[in-house]
């Protein structure tokens, strides 16, 4: 009889303490700070990507001759490794034109989404909003 | 079950007693439900006290002024291209309209206004200088101001900058006599962006020969050198029968904004 009791009671203890770690790890893992910081990461990233691409007008130059394999290139060669990203380019009247997926498959918990106001540097000058989203896979 | 086990006084005591021990167990378990309770509630609010730090994240507008300042030089860029290659100079101010209004509507966080005074003080008109002359100097050039207000949350940005694109074009040419009406023509050309070597896209000589522009071709002997630092030396041979030597170059640089210069050459 006192033998069951003190089963229950470490039962209980461990129920506890389980409780307690898991609401610790969670904690941390959710955490504020941890997750503003990954968002802060990508967002600086992908500005520093689309800048990079459009600093001597490349990407839209891409954008208006609708090379999408180029564009999707690009981001891969930019982007580091085990960062994943979708792309999305509307036009002036806020019509998407991307009529094929720019992506690598994008996974992850945390997704930033970045967005770009680009000209294209042409005889008739076109104007694009790049939605970046961006995410570490895994 | 009580009534059933408590014929005597000492059964009611057990039974009481087994009965407050067994409700122990319930009570610390109650007592875990609201501790996790207590410990996940904190964590939602720890959650939600943190998530004003990243609205008020300070890179989200700097990012965006960045972008609108490179987009603006680009602007400025397609409209030279555009007004050198005939367009009106209006176009400068009428794409700067649609860009401020485009940024303005993209901007979701706060107020952003972007205003914009092309030159109108000499050589510029609304902001375009274009001077094809012909003492050897070609200049195709936009001068535009900026004014740029942001207003986020707690943040106010004032921001003023200017954007100045000239591209110019300086060519020499000199030519020896041959036999008859026949020259040998040596021309070199400069070409540069905001004072900087710059490389054409591309490039074409013309000569005069009795009125008419021509474009030596190879039966002109004609050779052009790239010295790949915005330097082309051309020579060509020709039939030119007056005593002036027109030349005129036309260049496009790779912003596909276009320059003309002309000159007459020096017999040497």
């Amino acid at each position: 009889m006192f033998d069951k009791k003190g089963q229950i009671r470490m039962l209980e203890a461990f129920l506890a303490v389980l409780v307690i770690f898991s609401a610790s790890i969670l904690s941390i893992t959710f955490s504020p700070t941890a997750n503003f910081e990954n968002r802060k990461l990508l967002a600086a990233l992908g500005m520093q990507t689309l800048m990079k691409l459009d600093s001597d007008g490349a990407l839209g130059k891409l954008i208006d001759e609708r090379n999408w394999t180029a564009i999707s290139k690009s981001f891969e060669v930019l982007l580091p490794v085990g960062v994943s990203y979708n792309v999305a380019i509307y036009d002036e009247e806020m019509r998407q034109i991307n009529n094929s997926t720019l992506s690598n498959g994008l996974t992850g918990r945390d997704i930033v989404s970045v967005e770009y106001p680009c000209v294209s540097q042409g005889l008739e000058c076109c104007f694009y909003l790049v939605r970046l989203e961006l995410a570490f896979a895994g | 079950m009580l009534f059933l086990s408590s014929s005597t006084g000492v059964g009611i005591r057990r039974v009481i007693l087994m009965d407050r021990r067994n409700s122990s167990g319930q009570i610390l378990l109650v007592a875990v439900l609201i501790i996790a309770l207590a410990l996940l509630s904190t964590e939602l609010y720890v959650y939600e006290v943190g998530k004003p730090i990243d609205e008020v994240n300070p890179d989200s507008f700097s990012d965006f002024i960045f972008a609108v300042k490179l987009g603006s030089k680009h602007v400025v860029a397609g409209s030279l291209a555009n007004i050198s290659q005939g367009g009106a100079n209006q176009t400068l101010e009428i794409n700067l309209e649609r860009w401020s209004s485009f940024v303005g509507r993209q901007y979701k966080l706060g107020k952003y206004v972007l205003n914009f005074t092309s030159k109108e003080e000499s050589p510029y008109s609304s902001g375009i200088w274009i001077s094809w002359g012909t003492n050897g100097s070609g200049v195709s050039g936009a001068y535009t101001s900026f004014t740029l207000r942001l207003s986020d949350q707690g943040v106010d940005v004032n921001l003023k900058y200017t954007i100045n694109m000239t591209t110019t074009l300086r060519i020499q040419g000199t030519y020896n006599r041959l036999q008859g009406d026949s020259k040998e023509v040596s021309v070199t050309c400069d070409l540069s962006n905001e004072g900087s070597p710059a490389l054409a896209e591309n490039i074409t000589l013309y000569y005069k020969s009795l009125d008419e522009w021509l474009i030596p071709g190879p039966q002109n002997n004609y050779t052009i050198i790239d010295y790949g630092n915005g330097t082309y030396a051309m020579t060509f041979v020709a039939d030119i029968s007056s005593e002036d030597v027109e030349v005129s170059v036309h260049a496009c640089d790779q912003r596909e904004i276009n320059v003309q210069a002309n000159v007459t050459c020096i017999e040497t």
